[in-house]
C-alpha cells in the first residue's frame, strides 16, 4: 500500500515537473529576429543637363512605426532650371551595414510601381522614365518639369510604392498593397 | 387514487455527481422515444432517444421538478432532489386512461445561479440539429448571445455585446485560457467536441472571478454515461459552401467504478463561397483529441482529462492591408480586391494555434452538499503568419518560415468549491488561484512578455421562504502583473497590482407557473497586458494601437429583471438588464495620426471611459399542435460611451428568430422525424465613431432542416440535412469582420450523420 502511494506521488510529481518544464520564462529575453523593414526613402535629385551635383533628400524612420517620429527632409528645386531628374532608393538602415532594397524592387519590376502625386498639381509634373518587362511604368527614375520657375513656391510630393500580388494584377493604376507611402515637403526657390 | 407516474428508482450511480438519467416508459414497460423531458426551473429540455432515455448532465445539486410529455400520453410532473448522479424511471399513462392524479412533490425550486436572468441551455439534441462550422455559430440560437466572425472558421462568442476578457468560456468546469485579446481569436475547441452549452447571463464575478462581467458560457463535453459496457459514437458532417468534411469518433468504456473515454475529431474546409464570389484564403483545418479517465471511490470521484487542439485557420486575403489608403480602396470596391479560385490551400496570412489542456478534478459528496477541486494546466501557442514578403535574399532565407506573432500563454489554475445546506439555505464558497506566463517570440512583439498571479475567494448564500428566494454573495480578488518588454533597446520589467471586490444580490418570487426575479451585482477586471502596453500597427484593421500603462481597473454595476411563465405547452421568458460601467476599457481614436513609412495610421489609445449598456431578451416556445412547435427569440441591445455620448463599437444589432418545428414520434421505420423552418431577421447596427464604414443594412435569411433517427441493433442512427441561407441571399453582417470587404457565405447544405451504439 505504501509502495503504491509512493508510486502515485512520484507520478504526480513527474507530471508537474514535466508541465513546468514546458513553460518558457517571460523574464528571459527571447532573442528577436532582425527586423525586416524599409526605414529610409532616399530621393536623389539633379539638374538634368548636369548630373555632377546630386542632392539627396531622405524620409527616415529608423525605429519603425511608433517611437520616434520620422525625419523628413524638404526637397528643394532651384527655379533657374525647369528640368530635373529624380531617382529613388529604398533602404533598411536598421541593420548594419544598411541593406539596399532597390535592387529587389527592380528585379521584381513586374509586380511593383511607384506613383507620384504633387500638391498643388500645377507645381510641377513628374514623368516616370523606367519600365518593366511588360512595358508598364516602374517609376524608380523620373523627370521633373517645373511649371513656375520664376517665383518661389511650396507644396508636397507624395511617393507611393505599390506591390501587386501577381504580375497580371499590375496596371497603370494603384493596386495590390502599399509598401511605402511618404510625403516630402517641396520648396521651389525663385530664379 | 390512481397514480400514473411511478418513481421507481432514485439510485446513486455517482459517476458524475450532477447528472440525471430519465427512462421514460409506457404502462406496458415499452420505451417512449421522443418524450420531452423538461427540468424546471432551469427549463432544460431533453428528448428521449429510441430506447426512452433522456440524459440531463451538469445539473447543480438541488431540488427540481420534471415535466414529461409525449404525443398520445398524459403529461406528467415529478419532483426530485438531486445530490449525486441519479436514475429516474417515469411511467406515462396512455391518453385514453383518465388522469386522476399526478404525483407531485410540492418542492420549492432552487436557483442554481446568482443572476436574475434564467440559465440558457442548448441541449445535445438542439446542438446536434444546428451545430455549425464553428462553435460560436450555434450560440446565436440563444437570446443575448452573438458572435464576432472572421470568415467561416473563426467565430468568437459574445454575450450582450461583450466578449473576450469580459466573457469567460468554461471547458466543462475549467476556464479556457486562450489568447482572447484579438477579435479574430476564436475558442480553441472543435464544435464536435461539445455536447451541450449553458449560458449564464449577468455579472457572475462572485462565482466565476473577475472576468465574468457579461456572464459565463459553459461548453459541456460529452462525458461517459453510467451504463456499464463499451459505447461509442461516430459523427460525420459535410458542408457544401466550403466543401468541408468533419468526422468525430468517441468511445466510452464503463466498468465498475472506472470509466474512460477517447474522443477524436478532424475537419477540413476549402475557401468559402458567397452568392457571387469565393473568399480567398478562408480555408482551414482543425484537429482535436481528448482522453479522459474517471474513477469512483465511495462518495469521491476523481477525473483526469488531457485535451489537444490544433487549428490552421486561413485569414481572408482581402483583409490584409498595407495602410489606410489600401483600406479605403478596399471599402470602395464592390468585390474583394483579391480573388482567386477556391481551394483547400492555406497561405499567409493564417493562424496556427495549438492548445493543450491537462486537468485533474476531484469531487466528493459531503452529506447534503458537495465539494470539488479542479487543477488545470493549459498552454496556448498562437502563431500568426503575415502576408509579408522579404526584401533581401539573406533575410528571406533566414526568416521566411517565422511567424509575425508567436505568443505562448501558459496557465495554471486551481479552483476549490464547497456547497452545504446551512444557515437555513444553501451556502457556497469558492477559492481560485491562477498563474499565467506569456512569452512572445515572433518577428513582431505586439504583446509584451508577462507573468501574472491571481487569487480570489467568493461566498454566497441562498435562502428559500415559502414563495420567496434570496441570494447574497461577496468576493475579493488580488492580482499581480509583471511585464517585460524592450524599451529603447533595454529589457525592462514593470509591475502592477490590483485588489478589489465583487458583490451580488438576488430576490425571486415563484408562484407557478410564474417566476419573477430581480438582481443587482458588481464586478471588475484588471486591464490586460495588451491594454496596458500595446504599441504597434494592427494590420488587419489598419490602425495603430497604443496601450496606457496607467490604466485603472474596469468596474461594472449590473441590474437585471426577469419574468418567466412555464406550463406544459408554453414557455415564456423575458429579461431586461442594465450594465453601467463607471470605467469601461476601450480603445478609442485620439484624432492624431502616427506617421510611418507606410503612410499615416489613425491612432487608437486604450482609455477608461464611462459607458452604459442595456438590453432586452425574450424567448418563447409553444406547443401549437401535438406535432407542431413554435419558437421565438428576440434580442435588443443598446450601448453608449457616456463621456462623448457616442454609440459603443460592435454592439450587435436587434435580432429576431422565428422557428416552426414539426415532429412526430415515428414515421414508418423512422423515429422522431422532424422538419423545421427558421427565419432570422437582423436589424441595422449603430455607427460608432471609430468605424470606417456605415453599418450594413438589416437582412433576413431563411433556413430549413429535416431529420430522423432509426434503430440499428443496440444503437441508433440519426441523420439530418439543413440548408442555411435557403434563398442564397447576399448580405453583410454587422458583427462580421469581413463586412468591410465581402459578403457572408451563401447557401450552405449541411448533412449530418450520427451513429451511436
Amino acid at each position: 500500500m505504501r509502495y503504491r502511494m509512493h508510486l502515485q506521488g512520484l507520478a504526480v510529481t513527474s507530471a508537474v515537473l514535466l508541465l513546468v518544464g514546458c513553460e518558457k520564462d517571460p523574464a528571459h529575453l527571447h532573442e528577436g529576429h532582425p527586423q525586416e523593414l524599409i526605414t529610409t526613402v532616399l530621393v536623389h535629385v539633379w539638374n538634368e543637363p548636369d548630373s555632377t551635383h546630386v542632392h539627396r533628400f531622405a524620409f527616415r524612420d529608423l525605429d519603425g512605426p511608433g517611437g520616434n517620429p520620422p525625419r523628413v527632409d524638404t526637397i528643394h528645386f532651384h527655379g533657374h532650371d525647369t528640368l530635373w531628374r529624380l531617382r529613388l532608393d529604398f533602404l533598411n538602415e536598421a541593420v548594419s551595414p544598411p541593406d539596399t532594397i532597390t535592387k529587389e524592387i527592380r528585379n521584381e519590376a513586374t509586380t511593383h510601381q511607384v506613383f507620384y502625386d504633387v500638391q498643388p498639381q500645377n507645381l510641377f509634373t513628374v514623368e516616370r522614365l523606367d519600365k518593366d518587362a511588360n512595358g508598364l511604368p516602374l517609376g524608380l527614375e523620373a523627370r521633373v518639369r517645373l511649371q513656375h520657375s520664376h517665383r518661389e513656391a511650396r507644396g508636397s510630393l507624395r511617393i507611393r510604392l505599390m506591390h501587386y500580388h501577381h504580375e497580371g494584377e499590375k496596371t497603370t493604376q494603384p493596386g495590390g498593397e502599399t509598401d511605402v507611402d511618404v510625403t516630402f515637403p517641396v520648396h521651389i526657390l525663385p530664379d | 387514487m390512481r397514480i400514473p407516474i411511478l418513481w421507481l428508482a432514485c439510485s446513486a450511480i455517482a459517476l458524475s455527481l450532477q447528472r440525471v438519467e430519465v427512462l421514460v416508459r409506457d404502462s406496458a414497460g415499452a420505451p417512449v422515444p421522443g418524450a420531452r423531458v423538461v427540468v424546471e426551473p432551469l427549463h432544460r429540455t431533453v428528448v428521449a432517444d429510441a430506447q426512452g432515455w433522456a440524459v440531463v448532465s451538469s445539473l447543480p445539486a438541488g431540488r427540481y421538478w420534471l415535466r414529461v410529455h409525449a404525443v398520445g400520453f398524459v403529461p406528467a410532473e415529478v419532483a426530485f432532489t438531486l445530490r449525486r448522479d441519479t436514475v429516474l424511471t417515469v411511467v406515462l399513462a396512455q391518453r385514453v386512461v383518465p388522469l386522476l392524479g399526478v404525483a407531485v412533490e410540492a418542492q420549492r425550486p432552487e436557483l442554481p445561479e446568482v443572476s436574475a436572468s434564467p440559465l440558457l441551455v442548448l441541449t445535445p439534441r438542439e446542438l446536434d440539429r444546428h451545430r455549425g462550422q464553428s462553435l460560436g455559430e450555434v450560440l446565436r440560437e440563444l437570446p443575448g448571445m452573438g458572435v464576432i466572425t472572421t470568415g467561416p472558421g473563426i467565430a468568437k462568442p459574445s454575450l450582450r455585446g461583450l466578449t473576450g476578457e469580459r466573457l469567460p468560456l468554461l471547458n466543462d468546469r475549467l476556464p479556457l485560457y486562450g489568447q482572447t485579446w484579438g477579435a479574430e481569436h476564436a475558442p480553441e475547441l472543435d464544435p464536435l467536441m461539445v455536447e451541450s452549452v449553458e449560458v449564464m447571463r449577468g455579472t457572475a464575478a462572485v462565482r466565476y472571478g473577475t472576468e465574468a462581467l457579461a456572464g459565463v458560457v459553459r461548453l459541456v463535453p460529452a462525458l461517459p454515461g453510467s451504463r456499464p459496457g463499451i459505447h461509442g459514437q461516430v459523427r460525420l458532417e459535410g458542408f457544401s459552401a466550403n466543401r468541408q468534411g468533419a468526422v468525430s469518433v468517441r468511445v466510452d468504456a464503463v466498468q465498475g467504478p472506472w470509466a474512460g473515454q477517447v474522443l477524436l475529431s478532424a475537419r477540413r474546409a476549402a475557401d468559402v463561397m458567397t452568392p457571387q464570389y469565393g473568399l480567398a484564403n478562408t480555408a482551414y483545418e482543425q484537429y482535436m483529441g481528448t482522453a479522459l479517465l474517471r474513477s469512483l471511490f465511495g462518495q469521491t470521484m476523481l477525473r483526469g482529462r488531457l485535451q489537444l487542439y490544433r487549428g490552421r485557420l486561413g485569414v481572408f486575403a482581402g483583409m490584409h492591408l498595407g495602410n489606410l489608403t489600401d483600406l479605403e480602396r478596399a471599402l470602395q470596391s464592390p468585390r474583394p480586391l483579391i480573388q482567386r479560385p477556391v481551394g483547400y490551400e492555406i497561405r499567409p496570412p493564417y493562424q496556427d494555434v495549438w492548445h493543450v489542456v491537462s486537468e485533474l478534478e476531484l469531487q466528493r459528496a459531503l452529506g447534503e452538499g458537495q465539494a470539488s477541486l479542479i487543477l488545470g494546466w493549459q498552454q496556448n501557442r498562437r502563431r500568426e503568419y503575415d502576408a509579408h514578403r522579404f526584401w533581401s535574399d539573406s533575410l528571406r532565407a533566414a526568416l521566411s518560415g517565422r511567424a509575425a506573432y508567436d505568443v505562448t500563454l501558459t496557465s495554471w489554475s486551481l479552483r476549490a468549491e464547497v456547497e452545504q445546506p446551512i444557515f437555513g439555505g444553501r451556502f457556497h464558497a469558492v477559492a481560485d488561484a491562477r498563474r499565467q506566463g506569456s512569452v512572445s517570440e515572433g518577428l513582431e512583439r505586439f504583446v509584451p512578455n508577462f507573468r501574472s498571479y491571481a487569487f480570489g475567494s467568493g461566498l454566497w448564500q441562498q435562502w428559500f421562504w415559502q414563495q420567496w428566494q434570496a441570494s447574497v454573495g461577496f468576493r475579493g480578488d488580488w492580482l499581480e502583473l509583471a511585464v517585460w518588454r524592450s524599451v529603447a533597446g533595454v529589457w525592462t520589467r514593470s509591475q502592477r497590482r490590483w485588489v478589489s471586490a465583487a458583490v451580488a444580490a438576488l430576490l425571486g418570487y415563484v408562484e407557478r407557473p410564474w417566476e419573477l426575479r430581480a438582481s443587482i451585482a458588481s464586478g471588475w477586471r484588471a486591464p490586460t497586458a495588451v491594454e496596458l502596453f500595446a504599441n504597434g500597427v494592427h494590420h488587419g484593421a489598419a490602425i495603430f494601437e497604443v496601450g496606457d500603462s496607467t490604466l485603472a481597473a474596469e468596474r461594472v454595476w449590473t441590474g437585471e429583471l426577469s419574468a418567466s411563465y412555464h406550463t406544459v405547452p408554453w414557455h415564456l421568458e423575458a429579461s431586461a438588464f442594465v450594465h453601467y460601467f463607471p470605467r469601461f476599457l476601450a480603445h478609442l481614436p485620439t484624432g492624431q495620426p502616427v506617421l510611418t513609412i507606410r503612410g499615416a495610421f489613425p491612432v487608437f489609445r486604450y482609455q477608461g471611459v464611462p459607458a452604459l449598456l442595456a438590453g432586452v431578451e425574450f424567448r418563447s416556445e409553444g406547443e401549437l399542435l401535438e406535432w407542431l412547435r413554435g419558437e421565438l427569440t428576440a434580442t435588443v441591445l443598446w450601448g453608449r460611451e457616456l463621456s462623448q455620448r457616442q454609440p459603443l463599437y460592435g454592439i450587435p444589432p436587434p435580432r429576431l428568430r422565428l422557428r416552426m418545428h414539426a415532429h412526430l414520434s415515428s414515421f414508418g421505420p423512422f423515429r422522431l422525424p422532424y422538419a423545421e423552418l427558421t427565419m432570422t431577421a437582423v436589424g441595422k447596427g449603430s455607427r460608432a465613431p471609430l468605424d470606417y464604414a456605415p453599418p450594413p443594412a438589416g437582412y433576413a435569411v431563411w433556413d430549413a432542416a429535416l431529420g430522423a433517427e432509426f434503430p440499428l441493433g443496440h444503437g441508433s442512427i440519426g441523420i439530418s440535412a439543413e440548408v442555411r441561407n435557403l434563398f442564397n441571399r447576399a448580405y453583410r453582417d454587422y458583427n462580421s469582420r469581413l463586412r468591410y470587404f465581402a459578403d457572408e457565405p451563401g447557401r450552405d447544405l449541411i448533412v449530418r450523420l450520427r451513429w451511436e451504439w
